[in-house]
């Protein structure tokens, strides 16, 4: 966990040095977010334990004073502990084992929002992501990795609100909870996961 | 020119924090635990399989014995560890209603052979489309053990799996196997209990003995 806080801090220093040589907005009409990211898994008994190993990172471009378009990309791991059970693999073969769960998500695609109050301290917003998901689910026990590359469609709807003290310099805060479904489908050993939901959390820097 | 320092020191920091996204779990519990892993030949009949022979010794699969001549020999473990585990799987083969024979001389004439094997400290990797990994090792349970004729090994199932320092594997060979034009010796069950070495380099006989009895239970294909 620590050394995600501190590739987390060495890009909140990126960003703040970029924003420390310029005076304004960055780039006219445009937001970036760099975030941390909770990720609570649903309805998904592959991995299903809550976890803060997930970043997002997102821009767009100001359409108007309301809506913005551009591209993001986060990504997420999951766990979940297993104790020893045997596994009827179906082909005559069976295992008995402990294990580790993972699964590893990283989406990408388009983001747009409608915000409102952009000239203000609270700009909320609401906003949609559409896009590819690459995730791959994993399985760990004694010293072996079983996993499957899986690739699904995105669509994540959420709600968010950029803080900036002061709005002429458009440098703050972001949060935002959201919902995620991406279609991903594997199966591994006796498991099968058919569509991937989470419910989750971000929080970063906005400029 | 403020733009590109921006996007250069952002994409810096993409990379930056993308090093390590995908988070790995933590594994070094998992190491503790043994595994047991089973595979048979659905098509076998082990009602047809009466009567089976076990040597009273463990095959060492490791840097071999070389005899006074300088010729590599096969190593055996047959202190009581050993016995004990050969007992164990003795247990479960009566538990399930075959019949040991003894007389070694009567070794050829059973039904099948059951030999067990410890992996010391090689890595190997058996796998159906290549399974004849005891090529590496010519001191392996060869065929004629089992009598004249036997022209090698096979598995008619799907192996796959690496065999660790560390474990123990268990085969139960079809000796009235007589449908192949090159004798094969068919394995016709196998079990590899894993996980065994705890830091030391002897393996943790009772989890041995608990590793041996899970491989039986989870075979229960093989009762009569």
């Amino acid at each position: 966990m620590k050394k995600l806080y501190l590739r987390l801090l060495a890009s909140a220093i990126v960003a703040m040095t970029a924003i420390t040589s310029a005076s304004a907005q960055l780039l006219p009409n445009a937001y970036f977010n760099i975030d941390w990211q909770l990720g609570m898994p649903v309805s998904n008994d592959f991995a299903d334990k809550t976890s803060g190993w997930g970043m997002n990172f997102e821009g767009g471009y100001f359409l108007t004073d309301a809506i913005t378009i551009g591209g993001f990309l986060n990504f997420q791991t999951n766990f979940k502990n297993l104790p020893r059970q045997t596994l009827d693999l179906k082909d005559g073969s069976a295992l008995t084992t402990s294990q580790k769960h993972a699964l590893f998500q990283l989406p990408f695609g388009v983001a747009g929002r409608y915000n409102w109050l952009t000239e203000s301290v609270f700009q909320p917003y609401v906003g949609m992501k559409l896009g590819a998901s690459y995730a791959q689910i994993s399985s760990y026990y004694y010293v072996y990795k079983q996993y499957v590359n899986t690739w699904g469609f995105y669509l994540q709807p959420e709600v968010g609100v950029s803080i900036f003290p002061r709005p002429d310099m458009r440098f703050g805060f972001h949060a935002a909870f959201y919902y995620s479904y991406s279609t991903n489908s594997g199966s591994l050993l006796t498991y099968h996961l058919d569509g991937i939901n989470n419910f989750g959390f971000r929080v970063g820097i906005s400029f | 020119m403020k733009a590109k320092q921006f996007f250069s020191l952002a994409l810096l920091g993409a990379v930056v924090g993308f090093g390590s996204c995908q988070k790995e779990p933590s594994t070094s519990s998992l190491r503790d635990e043994f595994l047991v892993y089973t595979a048979y030949d659905m098509e076998a009949d082990f009602d047809a399989v009466e009567t089976y022979y076990i040597p009273d010794s463990i095959l060492v699969i490791g840097a071999p014995a070389v005899d006074p001549q300088g010729n590599k020999k096969a190593n055996y473990w047959n202190d009581a560890d050993a016995l004990r585990l050969i007992e164990t799987v003795v247990a479960e083969l009566t538990a399930y209603g075959y019949t040991r024979i003894t007389d070694p001389a009567l070794r050829t004439e059973v039904d099948a052979g059951i030999q067990l094997s410890y992996v010391e400290e090689r890595a190997y990797f058996v796998g159906y489309n290549d399974p004849y990994w005891w090529g590496y090792y010519p001191y392996y349970w060869a065929p004629d053990y089992w009598g004249a004729g036997w022209g090698g090994w096979y598995y008619p199932f799907s192996v796959y799996y690496g065999y660790t320092t560390g474990s123990l594997l268990t085969e139960m060979v079809d000796l009235n196997a007589t449908n192949r034009a090159d004798n094969k010796l068919p394995v016709l069950w196998n079990s590899y209990v894993s996980g065994l070495l705890r830091g030391g380099n002897q393996p943790v006989i009772d989890e041995a003995v608990q590793g041996l009895q899970q491989a039986f239970k989870q075979s229960p294909y093989l009762k009569k």
